[in-house]
């Protein structure tokens, strides 16, 4: 059987304790990571999730309870026996760096060395190979203030290895960085993970980050809410079968990570009432028609890839809605480019004869797709409402408002249901076209 | 941690606050600069007084004088004895007569006193212009006027009379107690040297030369040379023992260095002041850098500085910042003392008073400021150095 590399016990830490200030930041916190493992402590800020990384570090002592870390109490250690953990046993990433702004880069790196007596030589073999690891050895020799963010989070990723911990530690390491080095960074801590093993501990509010963990520790108002296993990942904390379901809650929850269970159950719930098709099916049409919008696909790939099976990864539409899917994103592609085009020379005040054929087209296709026709008379009020919307004169309420009033006032004399209609298929298509 | 890396990482902030850094330095070094002039004007004063006697052979030499009641006679059989004191080294006897002494025509009653080479050296003797005459025949002529005596002709430059000719008569009382008589001494004399004695008027000629002319029945004074200064005590006891009366230069150097170490330590007090205050606005300084640097204890802490290295970098810095304050200091102290010195010299010689060496920096003395400032470095450090190993490391990471 698996022996966690940390237990922490039913740990409560109280700030400011006896005072009129105090402050329950962890309220009996019980949880066990084992080794190898890739956890993420999720939550919104305020959570408590810092403090229990701060915690597990051995900086902060907990007001009650006990945390094990490969079965010792670190708060137990005398001042040596904590240096040799915070040396050898931990490493930590912090949000901002905290790289000393005065030492060269690779002197961040090796500074762990220099308290640890290691002599100049090796350290500097260490330090390059891992700044070489990292992508930062070109930068060995500038002051770590001439760095990127990225750059310099990589450089502390590597002092955070260079004394080879077992658990590395990382509070929102990547959210001072713009996505692309994000994306850099949170790579290495899973190449840390899985090529170099180590227990990775990663403290964020991003809820984008969740997929790299093993298991997700969701935490709010000073406490676990709930523990969410990835699917994607092969577990290392073994369960039995049986104890643990996997069910369409889990896999919201991904979807919607800062909902609670509660919220959950109810999205479950509602979607079996208003739509035909499942989280599942939604995600992978979305996918779908996001490749077509990109322009990935063509007409027929689309429709094709719309009807693929839910084995095959596909989203399983029917081919005959998948062809109507197809014609009606089609019609709406064009309607929201008139609407952008529309809009553009509007803005730019460029006087064109196109601008009363788009507005016409706009026209043609609500009647078409809300199926109501107009009389003649009644087009130039018709088309001079669609302009006052989609110029943004007129907000989405006063338009639906006038499409119901009768036309003897300053209305359309629509039915309520055609209104409103027309109206909710009009902001879809200037949504479209705000965002093309 | 190795000391290479201590020193790099304690001197990191002539990097990031290099001119605060200095200006800690500067104020260390005026601190450090009030005490070294200041005691280095206690050494100098000490030195004005004390230079013309404290040469070695003048402090291990007793003066011997006869006792006022003759009853005993300092004579040749007096030197002999006095050799003979286990640990006496060297006698070395003065004779003195009245005289008539001519020089350019013009005559002065002055004393010619007879003395060996070796007197010089033992009585302490300083050379204004030209030297002492040797043992050696050839210097049989040779004389040596005290500044004083130069007054009597009028001649205010040492250097103007040397190698002129003089001449003496020697005054002796008749035996019966009738009128003296004047005695011509044989001899070209050539004034070879003066010393810078201002106070008495004597001639001194090579004592063989003397005698060669006159009997001498007694002296008035020997020089009785001691082998060591431990030994002074019991060889002047020993002749005080012989009925002669003794006076040692080396008890007086002895007292008027017990009062200048007295002055040198009021004079460091005050300067001490000076330091003090340097001192705390230094404390401060690293008080507002442990602040700044808290973020960066709290990181070091948690990757692996323990308490004992966080102290000791700070200990570190500090003790460099007072050991270049002591060097800046040094350098201040001493420039300035040279600078005063040479303007009062400036003036003083433009009134026709004598340049002196008012500052004086031994050596030890700067030996000692120079591990002093690092001293005060280090206590100045102690405060800041244990509330940085004692701050939380939590704290210090949340502080901004």
């Amino acid at each position: 059987m698996l022996e966690p590399i940390i237990r922490v016990n039913n740990i409560k830490v109280i700030y400011n304790q006896g005072k009129s200030n105090e402050y329950n930041a962890l309220r009996g916190e019980t949880l066990e990571i084992y080794p190898k493992e890739y956890i993420i402590l999720f939550g919104p800020s305020g959570c408590g999730k810092s403090t229990l990384l701060y915690s597990l570090l051995g900086i902060l002592p907990p007001s009650s309870g006990e945390i094990l870390v490969k079965g010792e109490n670190p708060y137990k250690y005398g001042v040596k026996d904590m240096v040799r953990f915070q040396r050898s046993t931990v490493g930590i990433i912090f949000q901002s760096f905290n790289l000393i702004p005065s030492l060269s880069v690779i002197d961040n790196v090796a500074l762990p060395l220099i308290f640890a007596n290691v002599p100049p030589a090796e350290r500097y073999i260490r330090s390059m190979k891992l700044l070489k690891q990292f992508g930062v050895e070109q930068q060995a020799r500038k002051r770590s203030t001439d760095l990127s963010g990225g750059q310099q989070q990589r450089v502390a990723v590597a002092r955070s290895l260079i004394n080879d911990p077992e658990i590395l530690f990382a509070d929102e390491p990547v959210g001072n960085l713009d996505s692309v080095s994000a994306d850099q960074v949170m790579g290495m801590l899973e190449e840390i993970n899985i090529k170099q093993q180590k227990t990775v501990i990663l403290v964020t509010h991003d809820a984008k980050l969740l997929p790299y963990a093993h298991r997700v520790y969701h935490m709010k108002d000073g406490g676990v809410e709930r523990e969410v296993v990835n699917p994607e990942k092969k577990q290392i904390k073994q369960t039995d079968p049986g104890t643990s379901i996997l069910s369409e809650i889990e896999k919201l929850a991904r979807i919607y990570p800062y909902a609670s269970p509660e919220e959950l159950r109810v999205k479950s719930v509602v979607n079996f009432l208003t739509q035909d098709i499942g989280f599942d099916q939604i995600e992978r049409l979305e996918r779908t028609v996001g490749m077509f919008i990109d322009g990935k696909l063509t007409d027929e790939g689309f429709v094709d890839k719309l009807t693929r099976s839910v084995d095959e990864g596909g989203p399983e539409i029917d081919r005959h809605r998948a062809e109507t899917f197809e014609e009606k994103l089609n019609i709406v592609l064009k309607e929201a480019r008139d609407i952008r085009a529309y809009r553009d020379n509007f803005t730019a005040k460029v006087a064109s004869l196109r601008q009363g054929d788009r507005i016409a087209e706009v026209r043609e296709d609500l009647m078409r797709e809300c199926g109501f026709r107009i009389p003649p008379e009644h087009i130039a009020r018709m088309d001079e409402l669609l302009k006052f919307r989609i110029r943004g004169f007129i907000q989405s309420e006063d338009f639906r408002r006038r499409l119901k009033s009768p036309f003897e006032g300053d209305g359309m004399g629509l039915d309520p249901d055609t209104a409103r209609y027309v109206s909710w298929y009009l902001e879809k298509l200037i949504g479209q076209g705000m965002y093309l | 941690m190795r000391i290479a890396d201590s020193l790099k990482l304690s001197t990191r902030m002539f990097k990031t606050n290099p001119a605060r850094t200095w200006l800690t330095i500067l104020g260390m070094g005026v601190g450090t600069a009030a005490v070294v002039m200041l005691v280095g004007l206690g050494f100098g004063l000490q030195n004005i007084l004390l230079e013309k006697i404290v040469f070695g052979d003048t402090l291990l030499s007793l003066t011997v004088t006869p006792p006022a009641t003759s009853a005993v006679a300092l004579d040749d059989g007096a030197l002999a004895k006095f050799k003979a004191i286990p640990n006496v080294q060297d006698v070395s006897p003065l004779a003195t007569f009245q005289s008539l002494i001519t020089y350019n025509g013009l005559s002065a009653n002055t004393d010619l006193e007879g003395s060996q080479a070796s007197y010089f050296k033992y009585a302490g003797i300083a050379m204004a212009a030209g030297s002492p005459f040797t043992d050696q025949p050839s210097d049989g002529n040779d004389v040596i006027l005290s500044s004083a005596a130069l007054q009597l002709f009028g001649v205010s430059d040492p250097k103007a009379i040397i190698g002129k000719p003089v001449s003496f008569r020697i005054v002796t009382q008749a035996q019966n107690g009738g009128q003296s008589e004047q005695v011509p001494l044989n001899g070209n004399f050539t004034v070879t040297g003066v010393t810078n004695d201002s106070a008495s008027i004597y001639a001194m000629i090579p004592l063989a030369t003397l005698s060669s002319q006159v009997g001498i029945q007694q002296y008035d004074k020997v020089q009785v040379r001691v082998n060591a200064s431990g030994n002074l005590g019991g060889v002047q006891a020993a002749i005080v023992k012989a009925g002669y009366v003794v006076s040692a230069l080396s008890k007086t150097v002895d007292q008027a260095n017990q009062i200048f170490t007295g002055v040198q330590w009021v004079l460091a007090g005050f300067g001490g002041i000076a330091l003090i205050v340097s001192a705390i606005g230094m404390v401060n300084t690293m008080t507002v850098t442990l602040l700044e640097r808290t973020g960066e204890i709290g990181v070091m802490r948690t990757i692996g500085g323990s308490p004992r290295d966080i102290q000791f970098l700070f200990l570190a810095e500090a003790v460099v910042v007072g050991f270049l304050g002591g060097m800046t200091g040094m350098a201040i102290g001493i420039a300035g003392g040279l600078i005063i010195n040479y303007l009062l010299n400036l003036v003083a010689t433009h009134f026709g008073g004598a340049a002196v060496a008012l500052f004086a920096f031994p050596l030890p003395f700067l030996g000692f400021i120079t591990v002093f400032s690092a001293l005060v470095g280090f206590i100045t450090g102690i405060f800041p150095a244990r509330r940085a190993s004692s701050i939380s490391p939590l704290e210090a990471i949340r502080y901004k």
